[in-house]
């Protein structure tokens, strides 16, 4: 009778031992599934983001598939201000090249004075206020813009100060 | 279970041809107690079968007559014990003498050693009675050790001293070194020369040794009890002993002192039980709980093994949808994404380079926006003027006249620093008619939460007759927003 025992402890102990390794087994791949689980997280958002950031540069890219590159000369420093003496004026500076555009940086000359029409009718050039597309827009960026009150003149004018990035893709 | 460790319950068994003597004891800390001393005919089935079944619950000692061996000592000068052994194998078998050394201690300045040695099949009858009624036990043991245990309890002895164990016809003369059982002598039934014998043994016994004790111990009972009394104290300087019993019945000595061997284990005596038939290891003690704990063990891991597997599966689907979701997004490249990533959701055994996506940059296009998400200059000032018009009581205008304005783009992203954001600083000077102007202006700048950064600082001065505020821009909201991870858990 006790022979049959004996062989049950052994038998139990047999069972034990292989459910003990499964148990170990089955907590390390548990944690392992959750660590995927976190590496999959950060996937999906990298690429929710990478996805997102790549439809937004199609859009910009599609805007300015037909860029000129003398839009600078042609649409801004042929603009005549009745209220400014000097002319408008950029100088072009390189930036270093990337893989995707070519920088410049496009700074004025010489300070500029502007009443709010030469101003809007300036800003509406560089940054499209009326959403109008005229052909051969570049992307321009402005990167620095100071109004200074000119107080020679009045309340309504102002000396404007001017940089912009223009930024050239290629396709 | 608590009773079990504290309390001690055991069987002593002295089988002989047809009949069967046991005892049954209880012993713990405080109280020894005998449970039953009975002497059973072996024929009678029920009561053979009620041990049998006794025997199975509780640890069993079993003596045999001491007769069929010899317990003796022996001064050795080596001392290990395998060399002993050794020693006492050679000598024993040159004497055609069975079977294994039992018992060894040293003592003092001079080695000796004492050994039981067993004549070849001595104990075949003995087996074949034990198997045939199954009988079975965890100690074997000659009847003079059992006989030791028995004094061991009742007097701890020390120093050198003799027993005399009395048995119906037989006795045995035993010689014990502090406690320890190291010669004995066998005398059977020698009719009118039994006292003589007894004395005769006692004498070659304590010859060899110095003498320290006058006193010689009796345990058990003879017919001729008082004529050896009477013998010892008239041929030799010895006086007797008989220590009291504590309830253990002068018949059942042996059967007493073969259950106490087994609490615990002792070591000064040998086990011939190894090896035998009807040897059943002392692990029957620890049985039940040994069981119980095996059982409880697995069914712990067990359910805990079905806790995690349920778990995992869920871990597994939460890990598919995430991956389905990721599959299901336009514009990527995913034979290039699959190639580098290569989940197994089956076995789910690895996620193959998936460092490698996050730092392989796009092919297609710029990995930062071209466009950048802040305010325009012309959004600003509209802004401004926006801001202007609040500046309002009971619908008068304040005046406000800004004197420089600046936006200037402080950082933007380049290949290098990828993560860099489009950030604008706005600063700008005023002046107005009176400081409640400002100050509304203040306020109302620091509400504006659309346009201006919060977590950066917003700086106010007052100089000549001037206001100095600057700030950074507000970057547009995302427009498509990222899915979070929590919420596909939910699904």
């Amino acid at each position: 009778m006790f022979k049959t025992k004996k062989t049950l402890t052994l038998l139990l102990l047999l069972l034990a031992l292989p459910l003990f390794l499964f148990d170990l087994w089955g907590c390390k791949s548990l944690r392992q599934s959750k660590g995927h689980e976190k590496k999959l997280c950060l996937l999906s958002k990298r690429l929710h983001s990478l996805y997102r950031v790549e439809a937004e540069n199609k859009q910009l890219l599609r805007k300015y598939l037909n860029a000129d590159s003398s839009y600078i000369h042609t649409s801004l420093e042929s603009l005549k201000l009745p209220s400014s003496s000097t002319s408008i004026e950029f100088i072009e500076k390189l930036s270093p090249k990337t893989p995707y555009f070519q920088e410049k940086k496009e700074t004025l000359v010489k300070r500029i004075n502007v009443d709010f029409e030469d101003l809007k009718d300036i800003l509406n050039r560089i940054e499209l206020l009326e959403n109008e597309s005229p052909k051969g827009h570049p992307h321009l960026i402005i990167s620095d813009f100071i109004l200074k009150k000119n107080k020679s003149m009045g309340d309504h004018f102002y000396h404007l100060d001017l940089e912009l990035l223009k930024r050239d893709y290629q396709f | 279970m608590i009773s079990f460790f504290s309390s001690f319950k055991a069987i002593g068994l002295s089988i002989h041809q047809y009949t069967l003597k046991y005892a049954l004891i209880s012993k713990n800390k405080t109280e020894f107690k005998i449970i039953e001393a009975k002497t059973i005919n072996l024929n009678c089935k029920t009561a053979l079968h009620d041990v049998q079944s006794l025997l199975e619950k509780v640890p069993a000692g079993a003596s045999f007559p001491s007769e069929k061996g010899l317990l003796r000592s022996l001064e050795l000068c080596i001392k290990k014990k395998s060399h002993i052994e050794a020693f006492l194998k050679n000598k024993i078998e040159s004497s055609l003498l069975d079977e294994r050394v039992a018992l060894k201690f040293w003592k003092g300045e001079k080695n000796s050693s004492s050994f039981y040695a067993l004549k070849k099949n001595a104990l075949n009858q003995y087996d074949l009675n034990s198997r045939e009624n199954s009988l079975l036990y965890d100690h074997l043991h000659p009847s003079s050790f059992a006989y030791a245990s028995v004094i061991r309890f009742l007097l701890p002895p020390k120093g050198l001293k003799i027993w005399i164990c009395l048995r119906d016809s037989s006795a045995e003369v035993l010689l014990f070194d502090e406690g320890l059982l190291i010669e004995g002598i066998f005398i059977g039934d020698e009719g009118d020369f039994f006292e003589t014998s007894i004395l005769r043994a006692v004498f070659s016994i304590w010859s060899k040794r110095e003498h320290t004790s006058t006193e010689i111990g009796l345990l058990g009972t003879s017919l001729k009890k008082d004529s050896l009394i009477k013998e010892i104290m008239s041929q030799t300087s010895f006086s007797t002993y008989e220590p009291p019993l504590n309830d253990i019945p002068e018949d059942y000595l042996v059967e007493v002192g073969s259950a106490l061997i087994l609490n615990p284990i002792s070591k000064s005596s040998p086990n011939f039980a190894l090896k035998r038939d009807s040897y059943r290891s002392i692990y029957k003690q620890y049985r039940k709980p040994l069981h119980l704990s095996l059982i409880l063990l697995s069914s712990l891991f067990l359910v805990h093994s079905l806790i995690w597997k349920t778990q995992m599966q869920k871990q597994m689907k939460i890990n598919q949808n995430i991956y389905s979701e990721i599959l299901s997004m336009p514009s990527i490249e995913w034979n290039e994404l699959q190639t580098l990533y290569s989940p197994q959701f089956e076995g789910e055994r690895s996620i193959q380079n998936l460092d490698l996506i996050f730092t392989q940059p796009s092919k297609r296009s710029a990995p930062f926006l071209l466009k950048p998400n802040t305010f325009l200059v012309s959004e600003t000032l509209a802004w401004l003027k926006n801001l202007y018009s609040q500046l309002t009581i009971n619908g008068e205008e304040r005046p406000f006249i800004l004197d420089q304005f600046e936006y200037k783009l402080v950082s933007t992203p380049t290949m290098k620093k990828q993560k860099t954001p489009y950030l604008v600083k706005v600063s700008m000077t005023f002046s107005t008619n009176s400081p409640e102007t400002a100050r509304q202006l203040h306020e109302l700048l620091l509400k504006e939460k659309n346009f201006i950064q919060m977590k950066k600082k917003l700086s106010w001065s007052f100089q000549n007759n001037l206001y100095q505020a600057s700030f950074y821009l507000k970057n547009y909201p995302s427009p498509t927003s990222v899915q979070s991870c929590s919420k596909q858990k939910k699904h």
